[in-house]
């Protein structure tokens, strides 16, 4: 388990030096393009400023931005307690020191994400629609493959990784407008550059249109290696996998796409929050996650919840030689250290479903209305007519 | 949300934990996906049955797609509205009362607690 | 001359891994008393928690004196515990007893319908769960100790600065299974 961190690590410097030479190639040549012979350096400058900027703003507001965009509202445990427990009884399973801070969505797309600089100071967040839909063993699923994310430290390889392909995506479309627009080729004419400055045209130019492909693909292949990771290290949490196995059938079969959602936050998710998942989608290049049915049926084949059984299961499902999880990994949890009991928690997915509910009645501005036959009538702001009939009893109440 | 009959914004009716969303002008009833499941799970698996019917098609108030109409209940003699995207259901004025009165004749199999909730929903309905 | 440096080389990695070794066990022994602290909050909130579940369901669950009274007397037992095995003992006993107590309050509609007592209901079911995943990442701990203690070469140092194996906190059978299922839905 401690291997997948340090390998995590090698993983991150190798992506971020191969991912880093992409964009100082591309600050060159877009240099040399536009500003003739001798502009490559100020290309480069222009690059790396670019993508300073960027991580430094990513690193420091990363996870502020993230919860702003998709307007997370923090809870607290007397709001939720049933979520707020579980995220609790999943920091204890994965070892972590603080628990993270807990938001919760509006928006019926279910999803979940986590977020956050350090694991000590993460935030795990999930949408009204997934509390809506889930149970309580289905939930601590989700929760414990959010966990898994924080500490396997893949938020922030996830971040620096996203940055810096986004740098790369940024600078590149802004070059090839600026050539549509012919800046750069006039110019480099009058100077009579010749053959040399034609080359470098065309270097740029297809810098500036594989680059970003590029810079994607090395980003969504480690991206989807990290689901398989979480998935695995979510079923040696609760040793359970059926409950993870369960929630993301659902999730998978719910009909809605998430509202806030943009390709850089994508990864972030448990699932994608962009694509459709009703029909089996193959596993492409260009996927963030791996096809649901897959991840669903090795969590199923996997039997107990331990990294080797999630390692055979994913190579019998894949037909793979090789697994996913690293060699160290699959050595230390082959003890037999009394995997502990599942305790079936009383909370029913009505009464999650009820205090999700109510949380953003409160929010939202709702007026309750009791009746006295014993429905509660809960107004919106925007209600137009004067009066609420209860369906129950009749009764007439003035709004 | 709006009332995909009326158009005119809905309030939120809860007893016995059940939450459904009802239109002031029309009486109409919207159930959500998560109250649907609650509601109308049943051990029968064809329990929405596409109708024929010659009633004009509504849009989904959550996601605005063209619902279905079905059939619902012992005997299928409910006709209602249902998202294609599972948003939920949509029940007409009455509807869900007629639903209650042949789940008490009938011996349908629903989710324990859902029987309470529409024979407790509409006493009168019921009891005659 | 070279032979003194060769020896003086030699010396130096050895030394580098001893200090390497001995802080990893170190690091390690420091982890697995936290991961036990983590573990022991857990059962005192528990702990705390039954006076309070007492006071809601003693007027509903009259009937039941000796179920409830089996739960008190499992909790005195745990203050009253003196070794370790004594308190693993009793923290048992007192799993099997709330989780009798939940099983009979099935009966008592007017109870099951109490937010007070549902919201207890989930806390105390809660922190037995979180006992259980502190207990797992305790226990893995403990294994990942134990295995540097007794396995070659790091049971050489482990040996000489007094490392031993730590015991695995294991829960009985009986308590497991008598453990706190109750189910809504």
């Amino acid at each position: 388990m401690w291997e997948q961190i340090a390998a995590n690590r090698r993983k991150s410097v190798v992506l971020v030096f191969f991912t880093a030479l992409l964009l100082v190639a591309l600050g060159w040549f877009g240099g040399e393009y536009f500003w003739g012979r001798g502009g490559g350096p100020t290309g480069v400058v222009i690059a790396l400023v670019v993508w300073l900027v960027m991580t430094l703003t990513a690193w420091f507001q990363g996870d502020n931005v993230m919860l702003k965009i998709s307007g997370a509202k923090k809870i607290e445990k007397k709001d939720l307690p049933i979520l707020h427990n579980i995220v609790e009884e999943m920091t204890l399973a994965a070892g972590l020191a603080k628990m993270p801070a807990v938001y919760v969505i509006d928006d019926p797309a279910p999803n979940a994400f986590a977020t956050g600089r350090r694991a000590e100071n993460a935030s795990v967040a999930v949408t009204s629609g997934l509390l809506n839909r889930l149970s309580r063993d289905e939930l601590q699923g989700v929760i414990a493959h959010e966990m898994a994310h924080i500490r396997n430290r893949d938020i922030q390889l996830m971040l620096f990784a996203g940055v810096l392909a986004g740098a790369i995506v940024i600078l590149a479309e802004v070059g090839l407008r600026g050539m549509w627009f012919g800046g750069g080729r006039s110019r480099s004419r009058r100077d009579g550059g010749g053959d040399s400055s034609s080359i470098i045209a065309i270097v740029a130019i297809v810098l500036m249109i594989l680059a970003p492909i590029l810079a994607r693909l090395i980003y969504f292949a480690v991206s989807r290696k990290r689901e398989y990771l979480a998935d695995a290290s979510a079923a040696t949490f609760t040793r359970y996998p059926e409950g993870l196995a369960s929630a993301l059938e659902k999730i998978s079969r719910a009909p809605d796409k998430l509202g806030s959602a943009t390709s850089a936050t994508a990864p972030m998710y448990i699932i994608n929050p962009l694509k459709r998942t009703k029909k089996h989608m193959a596993a492409n290049a260009t996927s963030t996650h791996p096809p649901i049915d897959e991840r669903i049926r090795i969590l199923r084949a996997m039997g107990a919840g331990s990294f080797a059984d999630y390692d055979r299961s994913y190579r019998e499902i894949k037909g793979a030689k090789k697994g996913v999880i690293p060699g160290s990994a699959l050595k230390e949890d082959g003890s037999e250290a009394a995997a502990p009991t599942r305790e079936k928690v009383s909370a029913s997915q009505r009464e999650i479903a009820r205090q999700v509910d109510d949380l953003f009645y409160k929010k939202d501005g709702y007026h309750r209305i009791e009746c006295s036959c014993g429905t509660v009538l809960k107004i919106p702001p925007d209600f137009k007519a004067d009066e609420a009939k209860c369906p129950r009893c009749g009764t007439r109440h003035k709004v | 949300m709006k009332c995909p009959v009326c158009h005119v914004p809905t309030y939120v009716v809860e007893f016995e934990q059940i939450e459904l969303d009802l239109c002031p002008d029309c009486q109409g009833m919207w159930f959500d996906h998560g109250e649907l499941d609650l509601v109308l799970k049943t051990t029968d698996a064809s329990a929405l049955v596409e109708a024929e019917t010659d009633e004009p098609s509504r849009p989904c108030p959550i996601c605005k797609h063209k619902m279905n109409k079905v059939n619902i209940g012992p005997g299928r003699r409910v006709l209602i509205d249902s998202c294609p995207e599972g948003c939920g259901l949509w029940f007409d004025n009455n509807e869900l009362a007629d639903l209650a009165g042949d789940l008490k004749a009938d011996g349908w199999h629903v989710q324990p607690g859902v029987r309470e909730f529409l024979c407790g929903m509409f006493p009168t309905k019921g009891d005659e | 001359m070279l032979f003194v440096l060769i020896l003086a080389g030699l010396m130096v990695v050895v030394v580098a891994w001893v200090v390497g070794m001995y802080n990893g066990l170190v690091g390690l022994r420091n982890q697995v008393k936290e991961s036990w602290a983590q573990v022991d909050v857990q059962l005192k909130r528990r702990f705390d928690l039954i006076p309070n579940l007492m006071e809601t369901v003693k007027g509903y669950m009259s009937h039941e004196r000796e179920t409830l009274e089996a739960v008190t007397k499992a909790r005195a037992a745990i203050s009253g515990a003196g070794g370790m095995p004594e308190r693993m003992a009793a923290e048992g006993g007192l799993t099997a007893a709330l989780g009798r107590l939940f099983a009979v309050s099935e009966s008592y509609p007017d109870l099951k319908a109490s937010t007070n007592f549902l919201s207890l209901q989930e806390e105390l079911a809660s922190t037995e769960n979180k006992i259980s995943f502190a207990r797992q990442f305790y226990n893995e701990t403990v294994m990942r100790m134990n295995n540097k203690v007794q396995m070659f070469p790091s049971n050489i140092i482990a040996g000489m600065f007094n490392f031993t194996a730590e015991t695995f906190f294991e829960v009985e059978d009986e308590a497991e299974r008598a453990a706190p299922k109750v189910d809504f839905s």
